[in-house]
């Protein structure tokens, strides 16, 4: 699941064509940041986290199995697609604890569908520890974010006030595009997997009562 | 095997002493005169340059006692602008006539070469005829 080492040193060796005098160390440095920044604000990382929703239980906490911290819970949806409606109460990284807005009155299998970012320890020699998948898909935004950030150092033989705010956006444009495919799940053509949130017939926030649905309210 | 690449204590003192034209003993900068200049040269740099000195936790710089085989932690790119900055502590000491302008030179080179692309020009070993005193 962790970044491959041909893309890292690809990566590494990129920004450092770029950025003469710079080190490995302040590199990887910003190349935290950098990713972090990507995968919270595209919510390109996903995660399917199981839960056994236990009867008039509505606290619950879940914890990653596939790396990272938790960022924000997308919803909680069980095996016939009834969405539970919930919210975040507590972020202790790398597990979160959500609150079920209503009590269930029997046991229910569902999963939570969770976004997450990077979380420290890092990998070997400080490497964020990132889904392999990152770099290979998204190499040349997270490449100008990196290049762009150490070019806004100041007084630093890779410092360019000029390109630096260049690459920042281009990795802004970047994070844009992903959201916006991670959205549509990566489907040529497809729409948003879900309806603009004032057409929705289910939500996060309320609406559903899913202990005793009635058929007017489904809407699933 | 590289003749001096720059990686222990030993090669950078071997390097100073090329620079200082100061090989056959007895020397004029000692060994510890110049160990203290490579400490002090490491320790401008983490001014300049702290992303040189980076650990996963806490934080502490290098220092050296002895001459030997001991690793110095910098990376290769930034190797050369040490070797000027222990260069130029070791001259700032000296009275004689031209090295407190080779020292400014050798001082300025390692200041550049770590916060900007091109080092500075080095000054002469001796003085230009006719130039006037910078002392």
């Amino acid at each position: 699941m962790a970044i491959q080492k041909q893309d890292l040193d690809r990566l590494m060796n990129e920004c450092e064509v770029q950025l003469p005098g710079a080190t490995r160390a302040g590199i990887r440095g910003v190349m935290f940041n950098v990713m972090d920044e990507f995968l919270t604000d595209s919510n390109t990382w996903m995660e399917m986290i199981p839960i056994s929703i236990g009867p008039n239980t509505q606290q619950y906490t879940i914890t990653p199995a596939q790396g990272g911290q938790i960022k924000r819970l997308s919803q909680v949806i069980d095996m016939n697609g009834v969405v539970y409606p919930g919210l975040i109460i507590d972020l202790q990284p790398p597990s979160a604890t959500f609150w079920l807005t209503w009590p269930q009155n029997q046991p229910v299998a569902a999963n939570a569908q969770v976004f997450k970012s990077i979380v420290l320890p890092n990998q070997h020699e400080h490497v964020p520890d990132a889904p392999s998948w990152l770099v290979p898909q998204y190499e040349r935004f997270i490449e100008a974010g990196i290049v762009g950030r150490m070019q806004m150092h100041k007084a630093k033989s890779y410092s360019d006030p000029v390109n630096g705010p260049i690459n920042v956006k281009r990795l802004r444009d970047g994070i844009a595009m992903a959201r916006t495919q991670a959205l549509r799940a990566y489907l040529y053509g497809g729409q948003a997997w879900r309806f603009p949130r004032n057409f929705r017939t289910n939500s996060q926030r309320g609406g559903v009562s899913t202990p005793f649905p009635t058929p007017s309210t489904w809407g699933v | 095997m590289a003749l001096n690449n720059l990686d222990s204590v030993e090669s950078y003192i071997l390097d100073a002493r090329t620079i200082l034209l100061d090989k056959t003993p007895p020397y004029r900068y000692s060994d510890d005169s110049l160990l203290v200049a490579l400490n002090t040269a490491l320790l401008e740099a983490r001014r300049l340059r702290p992303d040189m000195f980076v650990y996963k936790f806490g934080d502490r710089m290098p220092s050296y006692a002895t001459v030997s085989g001991e690793h110095v932690p910098v990376e290769f790119q930034l190797r050369l602008p040490v070797v000027y900055g222990l260069v130029a502590h070791a001259m700032l000491r000296d009275e004689e006539d031209v090295p407190v302008q080779r020292a400014n030179a050798f001082l300025a080179k390692f200041q550049n070469m770590l916060t900007s692309v091109l080092a500075t020009p080095t000054a002469p070993t001796r003085p230009t005829p006719n130039a006037p005193s910078t002392q």
